[in-house]
């Protein structure tokens, strides 16, 4: 779900970046990001990096990745969560050439920031009601709201002022449908994988939580 | 410092372009990447791929819903390219180790190397799983992703404790 660089323009991503850089102040604060805690987030960094490589079996023969943010919310807080995407995407994009630079806040808010945030919110809103369920429409949402962020993004260039020409050509008829259709697919086969997997690792991690 | 300057250069190309809507200066920043760059043919080889994925998809599309506007889709595929390009050559030849400041260094640097390692640990994982089933199944799909789950994430709180243990041992956390 990556935005390659040369899809935005400055108008879009650098106000984006901003704010990505000042969350990621504000979520170091939060968690508390001394030295000791650096190597924690960087080894969830590496787990949710590892969620991301799960290829999820979809009908019909394909695959779609698995996006792992709302597993790792759940599991350890949307801030330590939030900050270990970060950290994913700023190695996939500066190291790997995975995504783009410039567009670097886009991807985080919308994968790290909205993911996270979307999927505790929803959880912790649905948990006292039923909490598989809980866990599988926060999930799904999680997916689906970030989709949604990207095809905002990408469907308002063509709002922009006469000036910015050359930039990604479609508007939101067609990049919300485009983008949140195929996710929402994708999210129901992640919520019940999310389930299984909460379920079976939540035990695991209550003492280090 | 000469990494931070490479940076800064590329940012001020990168955000540039961003600002530039005539196809023959575009052009012309492009031929003189390609012109500044030393090992231009590997960086043309690895752009080529994310080009057809992203440029000539966009490309095609557009064309079919809206009709072939060729300054539009000379604009749109040169600044694409030449971003591709330029993102390329910095993530090869900037050491973005040595430009973050020291706490962001140090997170980078440890997540890279747990990245590396816990990718190839991955690929081993599901290559030794799919080595032991007789046929491919959703139940056993679940039950080796439940596995392997649990030792990425035993993984995960292990190593955080050996690296804070040996940073301590060699003096990083003394601030």
């Amino acid at each position: 779900m990556h935005i390659p660089d040369g899809f935005l323009s400055p108008i879009t991503y650098v106000p984006a970046d901003v704010a990505a850089a000042a969350l990621v102040w504000y979520g170091m604060r939060r968690v508390g990001f001394e030295s000791e805690q650096i190597p924690y987030i960087a080894a969830l960094s590496a787990l949710g990096f590892v969620f991301m490589m799960v290829a999820i079996p979809l009908p019909g023969g394909s695959s779609a990745h698995l996006q792992g943010v709302a597993l790792m919310a759940l599991l350890f807080g949307p801030w330590r969560s939030f900050l270990a995407f970060t950290l994913v995407l700023t190695v996939e994009a500066l190291i790997f050439a995975e995504g783009g630079i410039l567009v670097l806040g886009v991807n985080i808010l919308a994968i790290a920031f909205i993911g996270s945030f979307t999927a505790y919110a929803v959880y912790a809103l649905l948990k006292k009601f039923a909490q598989t369920l809980a866990i599988f429409v926060a999930t799904v949402l999680s997916v689906v709201s970030s989709s949604l962020f990207i095809a905002t993004v990408l469907g308002i260039q063509t709002l922009l002022p006469h000036g910015d020409k050359g930039f990604f050509p479609f508007d939101l008829s067609v990049t919300v449908p485009a983008l949140a259709i195929p996710h929402l697919i994708i999210g129901c086969v992640e919520g019940a994988v999310t389930v299984a997997l909460y379920r079976y690792l939540y035990p695991r991690v209550a003492h280090v939580r | 410092m000469y990494d931070r300057l490479k940076f800064l250069g590329y940012l001020t190309a990168a955000v540039g372009s961003g600002f530039v809507n005539d196809p023959a200066v575009l052009l012309m920043m492009l031929l003189f990447v390609f012109l500044l760059v030393k090992d231009r043919a590997a960086l043309l080889k690895r752009a080529f791929l994310p080009y057809l994925l992203f440029g000539v998809v966009v490309t095609v599309l557009y064309g079919f819903m809206e009709g072939v506007d060729a300054e539009f889709l000379l604009l749109f595929n040169l600044r694409l390219f030449l971003l591709l390009f330029l993102g390329l050559w910095v993530a090869s030849s900037v050491n973005f180790f040595m430009i973050l400041p020291k706490k962001a260094a140090t997170a980078l640097h440890l997540a890279f190397s747990l990245i590396r390692e816990y990718r190839n640990d991955f690929e081993e994982f599901w290559m030794a799983v799919r080595s032991r089933w007789a046929k491919e199944s959703f139940f056993y799909w679940i039950k080796a992703l439940k596995s392997m789950g649990f030792k990425f994430l035993q993984k995960s709180l292990y190593s955080s404790e050996e690296i804070t243990l040996g940073m301590r041992s060699r003096g990083f956390l003394d601030d």
